[in-house]
């Protein structure tokens, strides 16, 4: 299972797909439980998104970010 | 004292006021008078200490006068970026909130350059928690390019860059985790070093990310860097300064070296050419490139960011804007294997250094950086990523860099190159740098202002 999976199966938040799960998961309410459950932080209003975009723009929760590996998945091999 | 004086090297001040042809409280008088006139244009002090700077001047050259002068850089006037602690003055990393955060002691760089007798004039302004390369402060206010103030001066390290450029302060101390000493050093036209990791003590310096986070210096010339470098870290930077370059080589990357604007381009070439020209063998080595090592480093990054800030993200989260606070989210395991990736791209960085004795880059693939606005070059909008492309491989593998002034793209637009070396190989980078800067005069252009 993938850590993404994993996390949303900890939350409870949604029901897994049945294919890798995308960027739709991450909906404003799955984020504001991510930030209370796995940091313990209160969200600011409005907060989420910015936290959201983060998360999708450091790619370790998109892994179809064409081009970059996502830190999720990180193979230890050098590249060739 | 004349401006021209203010905007000679730190090497030719020290010597001046060793023939006693000027003291220091004259050369700090002169800097204020100088800051005085020209600061509001540029906002680059979030503290400045005239009083207390010329107090210390008076006791620099009451020493000097019973033959206590301490080396190269007593009586000088240096300024800090407010990263750096220093007991009883505020230091706020950028944030107004930290305003009221007076240390009770010095940063060990602060210590060092105090016991060398260099003059603090102030606390520079700075992208607020030294974060990104706009020069953009909310707290404090954009900070300006002094080649022409419509501009940024890049950043984290703005106001450092903008104050030596202006003849301000003959050295600044800047911080650099992702290219924050060298690329506010190439648009403001003076030069930037970022040692080796660890080999100038963070200690007492505003966290940003550990593992990441440099103390480097800004200087108008490549001698005065390795001036300051003696003194912040005991080693001896000056002496090979002079040796013959003949037969060195430099690597050329050319898989990462070709995106920018046109002139950064046009100047890197030239400036290639000049280093063959000088008598370096250029060889073409390959290196990760910034694409498959910004996921590593922005884990990284923001994991240790998220660490080192955890404490202030909890009690001022409104201090945290963007989803910073997402950094709280990194998971364990990404970060470690974040730093997997990591050694594996200093494996291959040390198999390129093993070929060659120094890496040449363009510094930052832009010129005229707007504030709020990066420019467009090859078809599309430039990314901060970009902006750190050539800078921030440097931080991740901890190995020294060194950006210096490659050419003009117009009259009041400066554009620097960046040589590195293998680890704890300053004296070579310093070296190759001095050798360049000999060989031309882009380091004696000045802004107007």
């Amino acid at each position: 299972m993938r850590r993404r999976e994993a996390l949303l199966s900890l939350l409870g938040a949604t029901a897994l797909p049945a294919t890798t799960a995308t960027a739709q998961d991450l909906s404003p309410e799955t984020v504001r439980q991510m930030m209370r459950t796995l940091a313990g932080l209160d969200p600011l209003p409005g907060e989420e998104a910015g936290v959201r975009a983060f998360l999708l723009s450091y790619r370790y929760l998109h892994p179809s970010d064409p081009g970059v590996e996502p830190a999720s998945t990180f193979d230890p091999r050098p590249k060739r | 004292m004349s401006r021209e004086l203010l905007l000679r090297p730190l090497r030719e001040l020290s010597r001046l006021l060793d023939l006693r042809e000027i003291s220091s409280e004259e050369l700090v008088r002169a800097t204020i008078e100088r800051t005085d006139a020209i600061e509001k244009d540029l906002n680059s002090y979030i503290t400045f200490l005239p009083e207390r700077a010329l107090e210390e001047a008076r006791a620099r050259d009451r020493e000097r006068s019973s033959g206590a002068a301490r080396g190269l850089l007593h009586g000088i006037p240096v300024s800090l970026k407010d990263v750096f602690d220093t007991a009883g003055i505020a230091s706020t990393a950028g944030a107004r909130f930290l305003a009221g955060r007076v240390p009770t002691a010095d940063a060990e760089v602060t210590r060092r350059l105090a016991r060398a007798g260099a003059v603090l004039m102030g606390k520079s302004n700075l992208n607020k928690f030294a974060g990104g390369e706009s020069g953009e402060n909310p707290d404090y206010g954009d900070i300006k390019n002094p080649w022409n103030t419509s501009y940024s001066p890049s950043g984290s390290s703005g106001g450092s860059a903008a104050q030596v450029a202006a003849g301000m302060a003959a050295l600044s101390m800047g911080s650099d985790n992702g290219g924050s000493v060298r690329n506010p050093a190439c648009v403001c036209g003076v030069v930037g070093l970022k040692p080796t990791h660890g080999l100038v003590s963070t200690d007492g310096m505003f966290p940003r990310a550990y593992s990441v986070d440099h103390a480097g210096t800004l200087t108008r010339t490549v001698e005065d860097a390795a001036v300051a470098l003696e003194a912040l870290a005991n080693g001896d930077y000056t002496s090979a300064l002079d040796r013959p370059v003949k037969g060195l080589k430099i690597g050329i990357a050319k898989n990462v070296t070709r995106l920018g604007e046109p002139e950064v381009l046009r100047v890197f070439d030239s400036v290639v050419k000049k280093l063959a020209e000088l008598g370096f063998e250029l060889v073409n080595v390959e290196v990760p490139t910034p694409e498959e090592m910004m996921p590593a480093m922005y884990t990284v990054f923001f994991c240790e960011w998220g660490v080192a800030h955890e404490p202030w993200m909890r009690t001022h989260p409104e201090e945290y804007d963007g989803g910073a606070r997402a950094a709280l989210l990194i998971p364990a395991a990404d970060y470690l294997k974040a730093q997997q990736e990591r050694r594996l791209f200093q494996n291959r960085y040390a198999q390129a250094l093993a070929r060659v004795d120094l890496l040449v880059s363009p510094t930052y693939p832009m010129v005229r950086r707007e504030h709020r606005r990066l420019p467009v070059a090859a078809g599309r909008r430039l990314t901060l990523d970009d902006a750190l492309r050539y800078t921030m491989p440097y931080d991740l593998m901890g190995l020294p860099a060194i950006s210096l002034t490659g050419g003009f793209a117009h009259p009041d637009a400066p554009v620097g190159f960046q040589l590195a070396g293998g680890a704890f190989q300053e004296a070579k980078v310093l070296q190759a740098a001095h050798a360049y800067q000999s060989a031309t005069d882009w380091h004696e252009r000045h802004p107007a202002i």
